[in-house]
Formats: C-alpha cells, sequence, structure tokens
C-alpha cells in the first residue's frame, strides 16, 4: 500500500505540474499579421498608407457612388428589361424617378464608399504620423491623404449634404453631424494648408496620386458649387483656383478626345487625376463593358465573358449631339460590326435579325435587348472577362478639359465670359470635337449645361451640373418633376441606426 | 471397528447400481411409455449469443433444468407439456413441446430494465438514477436499414432531436441535427458528437453497423459537463466493444438499390410544345421539335450500391479484441457522382495488474474516395428547354453540345461529361484508454487521443464545359490536413454506508486542433489530355490570372471539471456539476468561464405511500438547471490582424497595400445558454408501457452576430460581438409500450412527440439600436429579403405581401395593394415561419415466429417552406428559354410575373413513412453458424404532404431557415436486401 501511494504521490504531481502548464489559451496566428508584427520598416508604412488611395477604386462600380449619381441624373438610366431583369424590385427606377428612398442598395454603399474612405484615410493618418519611422516623402504623403480625404467629403458635402465629421482616429465617439457649411469650410481649409507640400509636377512616379494640379482642380469645383451649396459667390476665387492649375503649364487638351480614354491612359496629357486600374490587379472595379453592353457586342470586341445588358443611354440625351459631333462615338449605336468590320447578323427562327443599338426605347420598363445607345468612351481591350480579367483603362476623375471650362463657366457667371472666349484650351475642345468655338452671343445657360453634358458624358459631373443650373426638380423622360428636397440624397437607415446623432434630411 | 457387512454392503451396492441402471434407462423407459427427451439451445434474440443459465421448466410444475455454458439444454418430458423459458432481463416465452424433440428458443430482452446503463459525461450510471434529461437509445430501437452515416439509426427515435436529410439521395449527405430548437444566430448548432469517449469524430468513419447504444444529453443539467460546447446536445455514441468469450466472427452484408427517382416536376416535351402554342405563342422559335428527358440524361437508372461490415471478436478474461472491416460503396442518383469508404478498426481491452488496470485500446483507419455531384446540374435540367436536342454535331466551339444563349443557362449533359472531379480523405486514429482501480472506492482513468486527416481535391473542367466556352479549361487541386489531439484524465471516488451512496468525480482535459488547408488554380490549357495533373501548363499562370492560397489555424479547449451524485435509498436522487472551461477563441478579458448545473429526482415509487401500487413499477420526478456555452465560432474573431487590401500604384509599380480584416473584440466571449428542465420518468405494468415527459425552457444569452457599426469611428462597418438573446420553450413525450404480447405475436410501439416555440427576445442595446434586419435574399428578377430577424418574434419568420387571388386577368391580387398593384414594404405582413409546430415520431416493431417487421414513420405539423421553384417559375414569362413548373400547366390562369408574395409560403407538415422493414431468421442447427438473418427494407418510403414542391424537409438550420434551394439533389426510395450471420 505505502509503495502503491507513493507512485500514486508522483504521479499526482506530475500530472498536476503538466496541468498547470498546459493552461494556455494564446492563439498563434498563421495567415494573417498580427498588428504588433506590422509597422517595421518604410515599405510596411507606404503599404499602410496606399490602403487609402485604393479606397478610390469602387468608385465606378455597379452599385456605388458614380452610379448613384449618374442614374440620378437624365443621361444614364437602367430601365427594366423586357424579359423581367434589371427591374430589381424598382430600386433602379427610384434613383431616376427621384423618389429616393433610404434603404435603397446604391444608396446605402455609395455611402460606405465615402465614409470609409474618410475611415481609412483618418487611420492611416494615425498611424503614419505616429510611427517614429521617418522617411523622405513622409511630409508628402501626409498631405496627399488629407486632400484625399478632403475629396472624400467633397462628395459627402456634394450628394448628402450634411454628414458626420471625423478626423481624429482615437476618437471612440460616435461623430456629430455637421451642415454644409461647416464641412465647405473644413474641405477649403484642408486643400489650402496642404496643397503646397504636394507634388508639383505630375510624372510617372506620381501617376494616380494626389498632387497640386488635383488640389486646386478640387478647389476650383469646390468654389463652383459655393452659391449653390452655401449660398455664397466665390466665382472669383474659383478662377483664381483654376489660374493656378494653369500656370502649372502641366496639362494641356489631348488633340483626339479618346485619347484620355484609352486603356493606356497613361500616357495623357489632359488627366490631372485618375484611379490606374489594372487587369487582374483591380478587377471587379471597373466593368462597365459588362453593365452596358449586349452578349451580341462580344464579336465586336473579342470578349470571353457573359454581358449584363443593363445600363443604357437616356434616350433623350443622345438627341444633344450634333451629327458631326466626335464625341457622339462615346456611344455605340446603329449597326454593329464585328472585329473584321462585317456588319453582325443572327438567324433567329428563320429570320435573320441585324444587331443594331437603337437609341430610343419604346417601352421604360421592358426594354429590348438591343435598344438604347452603349458607352464605350473608355476603349475595350480584348478578351475581358468579368472578375478574370476586367478593363484597365485608369478611371477619370479629373481632367484639363474640365478645369478649363470650370474656369469659363465661373467666368460667365461673373458676366465676363468674353475675357476667355477666345482661349486657345477653350477652343480646341470645341474643334477636336468637329465643331465651331464658341462666340459670346452663343452662351446661355442651357447651351452650356448641354455642352458640359456632351463632353463629360458619364464621368460623374453631371448631377452636380444640373444641380447647379437649376434643373434638377425638371421632367426628362420617365422622371416626373421633383421637389426641392430631391437635391440631397437622404441619409442611408442603416447609418441613422448606427449612429442616433444623425438626423435625415428633409423631405426623407 | 465394526467389520463391514459384506452381505449388506451388496444389497445396497446392488440396489444403487439398480437404481442407476433405472435412473440412466428411465428416460428410455418413460419414453417408451411417452416420455422422451427434448433438448434445444436458448439465445439472445438481437444478437444470437447463446444465453447460459435460462431457466427452462416444465409449465405449472416445479420440474426443469437450466441451461449451461452454451445455452444448450436437455429435458426429460413426460407427454407434451408446455414448456417456460425464463432468464432475468428478458421476456419469458412459453413453447409447446407437442411433437418436437429440439426446442431452440430466442428470448428477448425485457423492455425498459431499471438496471439499464446509460452513459452520461464521463461516466456510467443507471435508467433509474439518472436526474438530467437523457434519452437512450439501444440497438433493437434502431432504425433498419443501410446507411452512410450512424445518424441514420436515431431518425425519428428521440423526442426534439430533428434529424434530416435536406440533401436528399446524395451518397455523400449528411444529416442535419438539431437538438430542442435553434439556440444561436452565428455559432454552430450541431450537437457535440462523443465516439467511444473521443469527441468531435467525423461519424463517416463509424460504422453504423458497429452501434452498440446512442445517449443523448438533451437538457442544461446533463450537458453543463461538456461546458463550452454543450449548448446544442451531446450524442454519445458507444461502438460494440471487444468481448471475452468464444472467438466469433459476424457478417452484414446489404445490397441496395434506389428507385422511383422524386425531382421537381416540369413539362417534358409534349406539355413543353402544347403550353406555347396555347399561352406563349411568339415564343414558337424555341420549339425545336425533338424530345429530351434533361433529368433521364443525367441519371442512372438504378444505382446500386453495397455495404459489408465483417467483425471479429474474441478473447480471454485477460485481453480481447474486437476488429471491423467494413466497405461501402455507393453510386449516386447522378451518373459519375459515387462515394466510397473503406473503414478498418480494432478495439483491444487488456487486463493487467489482477485486474486493477484495464487498458482498452482503439485504432481507426479510414480511407474514403469520392466523386462529388454538382447540385447545379439538375437546376439546369429543370430550366432547359425539353424540345432542344443534347447534342449539336456540327458545333465545333462548344465540342458537339447545343448551346443556347442565356444567362447561367447551360447544357447539364456538358456539365456533367466536360467536368472531372475526384476527391480522397485518409483518416486515422488512435486512442488508449487506462482505468486504474487505486483502491476498491477510487478509480483512476487517463484518456490520450490522437486523430489526423489528409484529404486531397481535383478538379478540372474541359474548355467545352459551358461557362468556360472560349476561354480554354481549369484545373483546381486543393489539400489539406488536420489533427485533433486529446487528453483527459479523470479520477472517481464512490463512497457507501447505509443507504447513502456518493460519487464524486474530478477531471481536466486538454484538447488542441489543427489544420491547415492550401490550393492552387490555373485556366487556359489548350488540351485536356492533362486534366489537372500538369497544372502549370495553363496560360493563366504567364497571364497573372491563376490563384493560389493556403491557410493554417489552430485553436485550443482546456477545462476542469468536478460532479457529484448522490443517491439516498434509490428515492432521492442529486447530481451537482461544475466545469471551468477556457477556449483559445475567445477575447483576452474572456477567455475562461463557469458552467455549473444542480439536478434532483426523486422516485416516488419506492416511498413508502406508492409502494403498494402494483401496476406502477417506476415513477420520478426530476429537475435540473444547467449553464452551458457555444464556442463554434471560428478562430481568430477577437484578434486585430493586418491582410491584403488590394493594389496600390506607388513610384511605377503595383505594391499591395494591408488592413485590419476585422474590428477587433478583446470582449469576445461564448454564448450561454441557461436551460431549466423537468421531467417524469414512469414505467407501468410491469414494464409493459414506460414513458418520459420533459418540459424545458431554455434561454441563450450574449448572442453572437455581426452587428453594423458607424463608420467612423469604427474601421468597418460590421462588429462581431456579444449582445442577443434567444429563448426555446418546450414539450416532450416518449413512450415505449408492448402493445400485443402473446405466445407467437409481439407488437412493440414507440412514439415520440415535441412541441417547441423559439422566440429572438432580444438583439439591440445601447449602442445596436436596430432592432429588424432583413434576410433571406432572393435573387435574380424577385430581388427581395423574405424574412426578417426582430426582436420578439422566433427565427425564421417569413415577411411578405399577403396574396388574396387571381383578378379576372389572371393577376395576381394582393392585400393593401397600392396603386400600382404592389404592396409597399412597410404594408408587408407575417406570412409564416420555417419550424414545424410539432413534430412526431412513430415506429412499430412486430414479431412473429421467426419473422419480424418494423415500420417507422415522422410527421411534422406546422411550419412553413418558401416554395422557390414555384415563385420562380409559376408562370408564363420565361418559357421557351425555360420550362416552368407543372402545376403551372394544369393551373394556367396565371398570367403576371413572378412576384413574391405568401402564395408560394407554404404549409410544410408531412407524414413520412421512413422505413418498412420485413426480416426472417432462419433456425439453424448448424455448428459453425449461430444465426442467420435475411432481411429487405424499403427506406424513405413515402411522404404525405400538402407542399407542393419536391420535399417539405428543407434546411432548418442557419439563420434562413425554410427556404427551398434552386440547386438540389433529388429524393430516392431505397430498396435494400441485408443479410447477417454470425458464425
Amino acid at each position: 500500500m505505502k509503495k502503491i501511494s507513493k507512485y500514486l504521490f508522483i504521479l499526482m504531481v506530475g500530472g498536476a505540474m503538466f496541468t498547470l502548464s498546459c493552461t494556455n489559451l494564446d492563439e498563434e496566428v498563421y495567415s494573417s499579421i498580427p498588428l504588433d508584427d506590422f509597422f517595421r520598416t518604410e515599405a510596411d508604412v507606404l503599404m499602410n498608407a496606399g490602403r487609402a488611395y485604393t479606397k478610390l477604386q469602387r468608385f465606378p462600380e455597379e452599385q456605388r457612388l458614380w452610379s448613384l449619381m449618374q442614374n440620378a441624373s437624365d443621361e444614364m438610366v437602367i430601365p427594366g428589361r423586357d424579359d423581367g431583369l434589371w427591374w430589381e424590385q424598382g430600386r433602379w427606377d427610384e434613383l431616376h424617378t427621384h423618389h429616393f428612398n433610404p434603404t435603397n442598395k446604391i444608396l446605402r454603399q455609395s455611402w460606405e464608399f465615402v465614409f470609409e474612405g474618410v475611415s481609412a484615410c483618418n487611420e492611416v493618418l494615425y498611424e503614419t504620423e505616429t510611427t517614429p519611422i521617418q522617411f523622405e516623402g513622409k511630409e508628402r504623403i501626409l498631405a496627399e491623404i488629407r486632400v484625399l480625404r478632403a475629396l472624400f467629403y467633397y462628395w459627402g458635402i456634394d450628394n448628402w449634404g450634411n454628414i458626420p465629421y471625423s478626423v481624429d482616429f482615437t476618437d471612440r465617439e460616435l461623430p456629430e453631424q455637421k451642415d454644409r457649411v461647416f464641412m465647405f469650410s473644413f474641405v477649403e481649409k484642408e486643400i489650402l494648408d496642404n496643397v503646397e507640400k504636394l507634388q508639383t509636377m505630375p510624372g510617372p512616379d506620381y501617376y494616380g496620386r494626389v498632387t497640386k494640379g488635383m488640389a486646386y482642380t478640387l478647389l476650383a469645383k469646390l468654389y463652383l458649387n459655393a452659391e449653390t451649396w452655401i449660398g455664397q459667390n466665390m466665382y472669383q476665387k474659383a478662377v483664381d483656383a483654376c489660374d493656378q492649375v494653369i500656370a502649372l503649364n502641366a496639362y494641356s487638351i489631348e488633340d483626339d478626345y479618346f485619347a484620355n480614354f484609352k486603356v493606356y491612359n497613361e500616357a495623357s496629357v489632359e488627366n490631372i487625376f485618375v484611379i490606374p486600374n489594372h487587369t487582374v490587379y483591380t478587377k471587379d472595379r471597373m466593368y462597365w463593358y459588362t453593365l452596358t453592353l449586349n452578349d451580341a457586342s462580344r464579336a465586336t470586341f473579342n470578349f470571353k465573358g457573359e454581358m449584363w445588358d443593363g445600363f443604357v443611354l437616356e434616350p433623350p440625351f443622345f438627341n444633344k449631339y450634333a451629327e458631326n459631333d466626335v464625341r457622339r462615338k462615346s456611344f455605340l449605336f446603329g449597326q454593329q460590326y464585328d472585329k473584321a468590320g462585317n456588319p453582325i447578323y443572327f438567324i433567329e427562327q428563320g429570320d435573320t435579325a441585324w444587331f443594331a443599338y437603337t437609341p430610343t426605347i419604346d417601352n421604360y420598363k421592358a426594354r429590348g435587348r438591343w435598344e438604347g445607345a452603349r458607352c464605350c468612351k473608355y476603349e475595350y481591350q480584348e478578351n475581358l472577362e468579368y472578375y478574370v480579367n476586367d478593363m484597365e483603362n485608369d478611371f477619370v476623375l479629373f481632367r484639363y478639359a474640365d478645369l478649363i471650362y470650370t474656369r469659363f463657366e465661373a467666368l460667365w457667371r461673373l458676366g465676363r465670359a468674353g475675357e476667355m472666349i477666345n482661349d486657345a484650351h477653350l477652343m480646341k475642345i470645341r474643334t477636336r470635337a468637329g465643331l465651331e468655338p464658341y462666340n459670346v452671343s452663343q452662351l446661355n445657360a442651357e447651351e452650356l449645361l448641354d455642352e458640359f453634358g456632351r463632353e463629360f458624358a458619364w464621368e460623374g459631373r453631371r448631377r452636380q451640373d444640373q444641380i447647379r443650373f437649376g434643373v434638377w426638380g425638371n421632367t426628362w423622360w420617365n422622371k416626373p418633376a421633383s421637389d426641392a428636397n430631391a437635391r440631397l440624397f437622404p441619409i442611408p437607415q442603416t447609418a441613422l441606426s448606427a449612429n442616433p446623432k444623425l438626423k435625415q434630411n428633409d423631405g426623407f | 471397528m465394526k467389520a463391514i457387512d459384506i452381505h449388506s454392503f451388496c444389497k445396497a451396492y446392488r440396489f444403487f447400481l439398480i437404481a442407476a441402471l433405472f435412473s440412466l434407462l428411465a428416460p428410455a423407459l418413460m419414453a417408451q411409455q411417452g416420455s422422451r427427451m427434448v433438448k434445444g439451445k436458448v439465445s439472445d434474440f438481437n444478437t444470437g449469443e447463446s444465453l447460459p443459465g435460462v431457466n427452462v421448466s416444465v409449465k405449472g410444475t416445479q420440474s426443469g433444468t437450466v441451461t449451461n455454458i452454451d445455452g444448450l439444454f436437455e429435458l426429460s418430458l413426460s407427454g407434451e407439456p408446455v414448456l417456460l423459458f425464463s432468464f432475468v432481463g428478458y421476456t419469458s416465452q412459453e413453447v409447446a413441446s407437442k411433437g418436437l424433440n429440439t426446442i431452440d428458443v430466442r428470448l428477448k430482452p425485457t423492455v425498459e430494465s431499471l438496471d439499464e446503463v446509460v452513459v452520461i459525461g464521463y461516466g456510467l450510471t443507471t435508467k433509474k438514477e439518472v436526474t438530467g434529461s437523457i434519452a437512450s437509445v439501444k440497438t433493437e430501437d434502431f432504425n433498419k436499414g443501410s446507411y452512410n452515416n450512424p445518424m441514420g439509426l436515431l431518425q425519428g427515435k428521440v423526442a426534439g432531436l430533428s434529424i434530416t436529410k435536406p440533401d436528399g439521395a446524395d451518397p455523400m449527405a449528411g444529416y442535419q441535427i438539431l437538438l430542442r430548437g435553434t439556440n444561436t444566430l452565428t455559432s454552430g448548432q450541431g450537437p457535440l458528437i462523443i465516439v467511444d469517449g473521443v469527441a468531435g469524430m467525423d461519424l463517416k468513419n463509424v460504422s453504423f453497423e458497429e452501434v452498440e447504444s446512442v445517449d443523448v444529453l438533451k437538457d442544461g443539467a446533463a450537458a453543463a459537463i461538456y461546458g463550452t460546447r454543450g449548448s446544442n446536445g451531446v450524442i454519445i455514441i458507444t461502438t460494440k466493444r471487444a468481448k471475452t468469450g468464444i472467438s466469433k466472427v459476424e457478417y452484414s452484408g446489404y445490397l441496395s438499390v434506389q428507385v422511383n427517382p422524386r425531382m421537381v416536376e416540369n413539362l417534358n416535351a409534349e406539355q413543353f410544345t402544347d403550353a406555347i402554342m396555347k399561352y406563349a405563342p411568339e415564343k414558337a422559335g424555341s420549339l425545336y421539335g425533338t424530345n429530351t428527358d434533361w433529368f433521364k440524361e443525367i441519371t442512372r437508372a438504378m444505382p446500386v450500391s453495397h455495404r459489408h461490415n465483417l467483425a471479429i471478436s474474441g478473447g480471454n478474461e485477460t485481453f480481447s479484441h474486437r476488429t471491423v472491416f467494413f466497405v461501402d460503396q455507393s453510386e449516386g442518383l447522378l451518373r459519375d457522382n459515387a462515394s466510397n469508404n473503406y473503414l478498418l478498426k480494432t478495439n483491444i481491452q487488456q487486463k493487467t495488474f489482477g485486474g486493477k488496470l484495464s487498458l482498452d485500446y482503439n485504432i481507426s483507419y479510414g480511407i474514403r474516395d469520392y466523386k462529388p455531384a454538382n447540385y447545379d446540374m439538375f437546376y439546369q435540367a429543370f430550366i432547359r428547354n425539353p424540345t432542344s436536342p443534347v447534342y449539336d454535331p456540327g458545333n465545333s466551339y462548344t465540342g458537339g453540345y447545343t448551346l443556347i444563349s442565356g444567362m447561367d443557362y447551360y447544357n447539364p449533359v456538358a456539365m456533367l461529361n466536360e467536368r472531372t472531379r475526384t476527391g480522397k480523405t485518409d483518416d486515422a486514429g488512435i486512442n488508449v484508454r487506462a482505468n486504474l482501480q487505486l483502491t476498491p472506492t477510487v478509480s483512476w482513468v487517463n484518456m490520450v487521443s490522437v486523430e489526423r486527416s489528409n484529404w486531397e481535391e481535383l478538379y478540372y473542367r474541359t474548355k467545352y464545359y459551358p461557362s468556360r466556352l472560349g476561354t480554354g479549361g481549369e484545373a483546381e487541386i486543393s489539400n489539406g490536413r488536420s489533427s485533433d489531439l486529446q487528453y483527459e484524465s479523470t479520477v472517481n471516488y464512490r463512497y457507501e454506508k447505509n443507504q447513502h451512496q456518493v460519487q464524486l468525480l474530478g477531471g481536466y482535459t486538454f484538447e488542441e486542433v489543427q489544420a491547415n488547408n492550401s490550393y492552387m488554380v490555373n485556366t487556359g490549357f489548350d488540351t485536356d489530355i492533362y486534366g489537372p495533373h500538369n497544372i502549370g501548363a495553363g496560360s493563366g499562370l504567364g497571364e497573372g490570372t491563376a490563384s493560389m492560397g493556403s491557410y493554417k489555424e489552430k485553436s485550443r479547449l482546456i477545462s476542469f471539471f468536478g460532479r457529484a451524485t448522490y443517491n439516498n435509498s434509490d428515492r432521492f436522487l442529486a447530481a451537482l456539476s461544475l466545469r471551468r472551461e477556457g477556449s483559445s477563441r475567445f477575447g483576452a478579458n474572456n477567455k475562461w468561464g463557469w458552467f455549473p448545473s444542480a439536478s434532483i429526482g426523486w422516485r416516488m415509487n419506492n416511498e413508502a405511500f406508492m409502494k403498494n401500487i402494483a401496476w406502477l413499477n417506476d415513477l420520478k420526478l426530476r429537475i435540473g438547471y444547467g449553464i452551458t456555452g457555444n464556442q463554434d465560432i471560428g478562430n481568430y474573431k477577437s484578434q486585430i490582424l493586418m491582410g491584403r487590401a488590394g493594389k496600390f500604384y506607388y513610384n511605377g509599380t503595383w505594391i499591395n497595400t494591408y488592413q485590419p480584416v476585422s474590428n477587433p473584440n478583446p470582449d469576445l466571449k461564448w454564448e450561454n445558454k441557461h436551460e431549466i428542465n423537468a421531467g417524469i420518468d414512469f414505467a407501468v405494468l410491469k414494464n409493459r408501457l414506460s414513458g418520459t415527459i420533459d418540459m424545458y425552457y431554455r434561454k441563450s444569452t450574449d448572442l453572437l452576430y455581426t452587428y453594423e457599426v458607424s463608420v467612423p469611428p469604427y474601421l468597418y462597418k460590421e462588429l462581431f460581438t456579444n449582445v442577443g438573446t434567444i429563448s426555446n420553450r418546450g414539450v416532450e413525450l416518449s413512450l415505449k409500450g408492448v402493445a400485443v404480447r402473446t405466445e407467437n405475436f409481439n407488437w412493440t410501439s414507440i412514439l415520440t412527440f415535441a412541441y417547441n416555440k423559439n422566440r429572438l427576445d432580444k438583439f439591440t442595446n445601447e449602442e445596436f439600436t436596430n432592432d429588424s434586419y432583413d434576410l433571406g435574399w432572393i435573387g435574380g428578377a424577385i430581388g427581395v429579403n423574405s424574412q426578417k430577424l426582430r426582436e420578439g418574434q422566433s427565427l425564421g419568420t417569413f415577411y411578405g405581401p399577403v396574396w388574396i387571388g387571381l383578378d379576372e386577368l389572371g393577376k395576381d391580387l394582393f392585400k393593401n395593394a397600392n396603386p400600382v398593384g404592389q404592396v409597399n414594404p412597410e404594408d408587408w405582413e407575417v406570412i409564416g415561419n420555417a419550424f414545424p409546430d410539432f413534430t412526431l415520431g412513430w415506429s412499430n416493431m412486430f414479431s412473429w415466429g421467426d419473422w419480424d417487421m418494423s415500420i417507422a414513420m415522422r410527421a411534422s405539423i406546422g411550419g412553413q417552406v418558401l416554395n422557390t421553384y414555384r415563385l420562380y417559375y409559376e408562370n408564363w414569362g420565361g418559357i421557351g428559354l425555360n420550362n416552368v413548373v407543372l402545376s403551372q400547366y394544369e393551373n394556367p390562369e396565371f398570367t403576371g410575373n413572378a412576384r413574391y408574395s405568401s402564395k408560394y409560403v407554404e404549409d410544410a407538415s408531412f407524414l413520412k413513412v421512413d422505413n418498412i422493414s420485413l426480416g426472417y431468421n432462419f433456425a439453424l442447427e448448424s455448428k459453425y453458424i449461430s444465426r442467420l438473418r435475411m432481411y429487405a427494407t424499403a427506406q424513405d418510403v413515402w411522404t404525405l404532404t400538402g407542399y407542393k414542391g419536391l420535399d417539405p424537409e428543407v434546411n432548418l438550420g442557419g439563420l434562413t431557415p425554410g427556404i427551398e434551394y434552386l440547386s438540389y439533389y433529388p429524393r430516392t426510395t431505397l430498396l435494400t436486401l441485408g443479410v447477417q450471420v454470425s458464425f
């Protein structure tokens, strides 16, 4: 018995020791990086900072900000198809008819696009500022991120007006809602404080990054809309900001309108700020071909994937183009041809069906498969296949023509359009489109608005322009008249539920 | 010493001799005078084992004998009396001896013996001492038939345990197991499965033939000892162990064939043509004139499967083994879909140190190779135009298959032929349990278990696979490894004094689970010859479109636990348990938790005032309370980790960016379930009728869910955190009775009934105030959410417009319709709920002579299912390209478009006959064969339901139960011929 109890004792003690050492529950991570192991070198800091830029990449997607703004305007529409697709319980119809709904998915995702961008910028600023690692260009990167954040807030003010304001990553409180006046001056100040630290001349090393040209262009646009947004006439300041960009002598108007939208548009001298794309690295971001074209167009462009055939040009908009306007070629209409130049046709039930897009649409709720003009402004490369090889064209956010026209409009509103009427860049915008340059007597609100529509079709400016020219409430195509409240989108329901400090915009 | 009187001795001797002779001859003499010798063998009805010690007596007299060690007996009878065979634990039998010289008898174990062993956590107890809610199912109550997974044996046998097969006749389909409703939103919903003491075993590695008994720990009091894995109940499976005694060989074989395939019904070519001519003549261009039965094209006519189980056992008191070989080859209904399983398992039991140390070794090795099914093929077979031919020989672009252009519209025969997918898994496991009897009252058990599993899958789609036309073949190789190490140490102490019996248990367990996997995908193969075996040869690698990835994770679970049980003269019982458990998955502030339970029982029939009630054999009242947790949430959820975020164009090159993968949550903890359960166990009429009634209320708090948060200040719009509460309450009833018991005929019936009500009590707090979430997205042209998650309501509640009929033009009419004929989302009402109100199971076993028959049925009352096929395809809108459901052809009045409403949310009540089995036991005289039984079984025989779709039993787990899937696997009836032989 004694022997047994001795062994027993040893076993018990051994067991106890074993159990004490085996109460360790720390998780070992293999396939992600724990935060403590990050931020060791300059490369790490850059990789982290770059994350804020990647938030821009989602801008041209099907259900995000670009789509929201365009579908609410008069240049783009998504009618229900005759086979039932694309109606999607009327969520696109809500945008077209201005019956905005706080639970609309596109609205919610656009909001998330803007505020995830702001949040990423806040976080990156905090991490980059606090890391002890120093490197050349750190100040510049910080300035870039601040102006990038200002860009996101600019979109916020443009679309929702009264938005949550948050600039301190360490502040865990729910952000307060600030009105347009406050946010406007914040954005203005951010740009002015940081613009001098930015890169002056554009170049391959700064492609896709925030530069002085971009910052002043943003500032100019901000001032141009000041009267509409906060009731202050700042058109002179807009002109001055434009002059800053012109003074750089870094940009000019391309000879070929479409050079800015080519697959490899890095060489464009007109683009000021773009979102760079790569066919594989940024797949599922720029996939206009699949949104707008019908399957039959595969033969035209040698695509591999299937087309979703949903986004079309609103029929009345097509008529704004004169027949000889080069820019009308941004849209596909009429007989379609394959790569060899032969017209495309199909034998269906014994008949020959010639594949042609018609710019008109008979039934808004039952669009035929080949009705509606389609966008081909951005050049389509071969072998595109959604989610495998998407478009490589860099998406243009700001370009020089935009800046020139901004200056022009600001002067026109000041009654001084004559000062610029013979400007070489200004005239080139018209002549390269095959049209006569303007003279002062031709200028009126309707003509200017139409011209901006023609020049910047589908680029993301239309809604802003229509509001500024006061026509946002009008009727067009299937849209009824809408009241002043429609100039702002409602704040999404999910944002209101998550942050009780936010108040919904009037009228919703 | 007196001299022996020789004379009297001789006299005595003669007398003795004559008496001896007489006694030897007497039977013969008596036989000649009408008496004879009768002999025979008595064995156990179920197992065929010989029963020694059985009383064989002449009815009404005192004479008789007892069977020997081999179960044999010999008795001398005069006349032709009735013999009575009786044995403790078995039902007595009477046999008339008229005309019989050899009488072999098979005795059946008695219904509900109170000393029946019940497995509880980390130990055993008897049925009469149990104070928690535990259901124990033994071999004779299992469902008959052939199964790919042991859970099939229990279907319908345990009240409150729902075992369903939402994937139909797929040979690889598993069972969905839910106990007492849904107790969580996002964590795992399956119960903890323990096989022979090892937790979390994959049931595919257990042969259904080898299951001896299953014990289900249903309530909190019983399952609390399993801490954070006990919330969904614990199912403890005991397989057949090594037995001492002579060597035995047992073989069971099953040959099965699947018949009567049932799929969603669409129109055949003739009906399709007729429908278009009548109702959609503008689509006449879609009539191609051939007659194709797409379903037949992709299925086998009579899929065959066979299973064999060979078990060899034997040994003596100190060393015995049971070794099992199991082979399962099953063909699926879908062509090219099959599953093969090969298992080798051995259990060795050894006793040393004079019986003080007993060792139990289990070694198992299993190989599975399979060809998985792609359920989408059945959906494509449904929607595809039946007048279009399968092949288009002139079409070199498609490889000779007919191509009709349409979104998500593929030729299913092309999908079948132009793809190969195979998988292989090896599982090896070894565990050793050492039980050391330290003193007569103290024993110490240590167990170590190691399980390893490797798998690999190869997948290749040729350039003619419909969704890859024009892009070249695609190959994918994926594989993985996992290992599970468990160590358990428990000390058991027994104390008895007078009427007090106390048992104390203390223990420690440690478990570490590790898994890693990797995959690679490449495209652009110009030849299909390689298949997946030259994955570098595709052009995608150079173009940058090939992808690969790998992942590894590890987690640990550690706990200390103890239990005390008290028994006072079998009248008053009590049990207390406590577990302190920690899991690596929880946040840094909450790694450890306490899980207590307490339960008491009162055996009323042992009380003085009840002792004289003759018809009452057992009446026990019990009540228990316990707290369990749920840690099935995935690893690393509490940490802030950086992962890749996308690419950024910097200084002329693309570089990776990083971001947090989720919002960190150091307060992350498990979900807690509190449960109170009150029950009554009873047995009456000499144990002829017994049953259990349980009433329970269970509440899970700190429910984990992904909440939407404000960005900023959070990094992401979602946070995975503990907020809500969900409760389930219900009643369960279980009855087992011998309805008829005569000399020749026996009828036993088991009835189970369960009622459960689920309620999401709360999932808001000061921070998260949104009390309603839209779920159950129905995509495509419908584009709505069909369910809402709402505080105060049950999970799985359908919301939608209320349909009131068709107008004279055949368009839908809805309640509260707006001017355009639709219903605004704010006017949607509750139109159904996925969970049934009541579930019932009823099994009947009959036996007469050598024959036996059993029928098992299940019913479910209440609950609704969204019939997605009718929703999308019960209209004329898409006909031409698509087919439609048969019900639209038979009732063609509806002319509108597909719109979600209560029209498609149907009652899912059903009655199913799960299996019917007829068996015959051969009475053999062979020296070698001790038992031979043959039987025929039909499984999944018949369903009675008002549901218009394929099967009202759809997925009931997850956040959106009750929605039928478009990609499905058909149902079949399985006919099996089986033989069981014991040598």
